[in-house]
């Protein structure tokens, strides 16, 4: 495909937070390339996913791991459905990555409900997106959470 | 009541049943935090995190702040972080390095070991009865370390931290025997965790072997699943980490649970620590090099999966895990996982151990998931008068050469936790 503008990137984004607020993990994993990767930090800056410990850091089956997991009848931690809301927001184009990918950085907000209780988690996304034959494909996605090293309750579905 | 005099209290532990006033009552919440968690010994930080003169890290003890220093002689201290003029945190910040230390409020400092250094305009003191000798910071009643493991005590009396950690110190060892170097060090960050439970419901589920085929059911099978699409060693391991908790009564059954004087425990292995990668034999090779090969199949043998030090502090020294556990409040507990790195090993060997951290500790983790809601329907339930008791006699033990054998289907650690909870709690303080 030819190189995708901000607009486009931005509508992949919008697209891409539906999904998960719509809980379709599947059809969001398949937005990544096969050797993609999902990392959100445990502190602000943070470099390296291996030698410092990580909020989230999967790979597509360990990814798949989870949303099976989120759909099992016996995943208590989800028997109070968990409903999110996601705004996508202050999109840049931060310059090509390597081999002609696209890096994306992007603000989001997002309010989780579960059991009476709601709390909202913020923060930059950076994309590492690849313009396939398919689409755009993200081969990296990093959240940066403006509390990523705060105490934190358990957070179970992806951000 | 008189909380201080009243030892009342005490009776609400038997031998195999606990009140259930015991998670929910703030008044019984007060006196534990003065009556256990103010006289054992809590885990304050690793002498690593403070290398040279003037690094400091500060910790909470019993919701108390403290400051973990190193001094100009080279001596660890622990301080409470609070200015004696007017009361201020001193340190703020989870640690850093100073010359001296400086109240932000008046100026004041103090010496790395907490002494009075100077006070702006100390002249306007001058006949006011003021005495300079008692406005040094003060330091915590005792401290000491064991093998780099920083305890301090908020109780000026009491068995010293050897004998309080007792037989349940070879977890400990173990972990530091595991470093090629002989020596381990805090790195690659923290997880700070809230759980909305009492503390003790907590630490009832660390070698409750019965729950994990009923709990983790939702990612023990994802676990499996991943675990064969795995194409990559350290993907692979995550999710055997995860399908481990798949293991039936019958192998839950046999794994040996010991139960030591004060309330401590540990409990078998019952992951796979070894491997055939590259790292892990250049590991084995390198320990072998310090330890030769029969001690460093004694040390790799000795598989604990986690150990208890009651009331504040949990290790997993295979995969090099530490969690300490601060209660807030009567429904509302911290607990932060650090991760050891062990010197001289290579690099996997820690990314492996960050991994698991990452697996089973982060407030992400799909096992912990359902762990907490668990917790939580305990909290939400135990309030219920029902009969007013709660059982806690599953399974037996048997008197051991350091403590009482059991399985990790028997709730004798629990009653082995309850056993020190009444001894504490029916001494006045």
């Amino acid at each position: 495909m030819s190189t995708p503008g901000r607009a486009e990137v931005e509508q992949f984004l919008i697209e891409e937070a539906a999904l998960l607020d719509r809980g379709a993990w599947e059809a969001w994993i398949a937005l990544f390339t096969v050797d993609g990767w999902y990392w959100v930090p445990a502190s602000p800056a943070q470099s390296d996913p291996f030698d410092h410990v990580s909020l989230f850091f999967e790979n597509r089956p360990l990814m798949l791991m989870r949303a099976e997991r989120l759909r099992h009848p016996r995943a208590h931690g989800v028997a109070a459905p968990i409903r999110t809301s996601r705004v996508v927001g202050n999109v840049q184009l931060v310059g090509g990555g390597d081999g002609g990918d696209i890096l994306a950085r992007s603000r989001f907000h997002m309010t989780e409900v579960q059991d009476n209780r709601q709390r909202v988690l913020a923060g930059t996304c950076i994309h590492r997106l690849a313009a396939t034959d398919e689409g755009l494909r993200i081969r990296v996605k990093r959240v940066d959470l403006v509390n990523a090293d705060t105490p934190h309750e358990a957070m179970q579905v992806f951000i | 009541m008189d909380a201080r005099t009243d030892t009342s209290v005490a009776a609400l532990v038997e031998d195999g049943r606990a009140n259930r006033r015991i998670y929910a009552d703030p008044a019984i919440f007060e006196l534990e935090m003065r009556r256990i968690f103010g006289r054992a010994w809590l885990y304050v930080g690793h002498e690593s995190q403070v290398p040279k003169a003037g690094d400091y890290a500060t910790a909470t003890l019993a919701r108390q702040p403290v400051i973990m220093v190193r001094g100009a002689d080279g001596a660890v201290r622990v301080l409470f972080n609070s200015c004696p003029h007017r009361g201020a945190l001193v340190a703020t910040g989870r640690g850093g390095h100073v010359e001296s230390f400086r109240c932000d409020y008046h100026g004041w400092t103090f010496r790395l070991d907490g002494a009075l250094q100077s006070i702006p305009r100390e002249g306007d003191y001058a006949g006011t009865g003021f005495d300079r000798a008692c406005a040094d910071m003060r330091l915590v009643p005792r401290a000491d370390s064991y093998r780099g493991f920083v305890f301090a005590s908020l109780a000026a009396d009491g068995p010293d931290l050897a004998a309080f950690l007792g037989p349940a110190a070879a977890n400990l060892d173990n972990m530091v025997d595991r470093a090629p170097d002989g020596e381990l060090e805090i790195a690659g960050g923290c997880f700070e965790t809230l759980q909305r439970n009492n503390w003790k419901i907590y630490l009832e589920n660390l070698h409750d072997g019965a729950h994990a085929m009923i709990v983790h059911q939702s990612s023990f099978g994802p676990g499996k699943a991943a675990a064969s699409a795995a194409a990559d060693p350290l993907t692979r391991f995550r999710a055997e980490v995860v399908a481990a908790n798949g293991q039936n009564y019958e192998q839950m059954g046999a794994l040996e649970v010991t139960s030591y004087a004060r309330g401590h425990s540990d409990m078998r292995g019952f992951r796979r620590a070894a491997s055939d990668e590259p790292y892990y034999l250049d590991y084995v090779a390198k320990l072998e090099e310090r330890l030769g090969k029969e001690r460093t199949e004694a040390v790799l043998g000795t598989q604990r999966h986690n150990a208890m030090f009651y009331p504040g502090m949990s290790v997993h020294p295979v995969f090099m895990q530490l969690r300490v556990i601060q209660p807030l409040a009567a429904d509302l507990t911290r607990v932060d996982i650090w991760v050891l790195r062990m010197k001289g090993a290579p690099a996997w060997m820690h990314r492996r151990n960050v991994a698991f951290a990452n697996t089973v500790h982060s407030p992400s983790s799909i096992v912990k998931a359902d762990d907490l809601e668990i917790y939580t329907r305990v909290q939400r339930g135990v309030v219920a008068e029902g009969e007013g008791w709660l059982d806690q006699r599953r399974g037996t033990e048997a008197a051991g050469a350091d403590g009482a054998r059991s399985t990790a289907l028997s709730e004798a650690f629990i009653r082995n936790q309850y056993r020190a909870w009444r001894d504490y709690m029916a001494a006045e303080a």
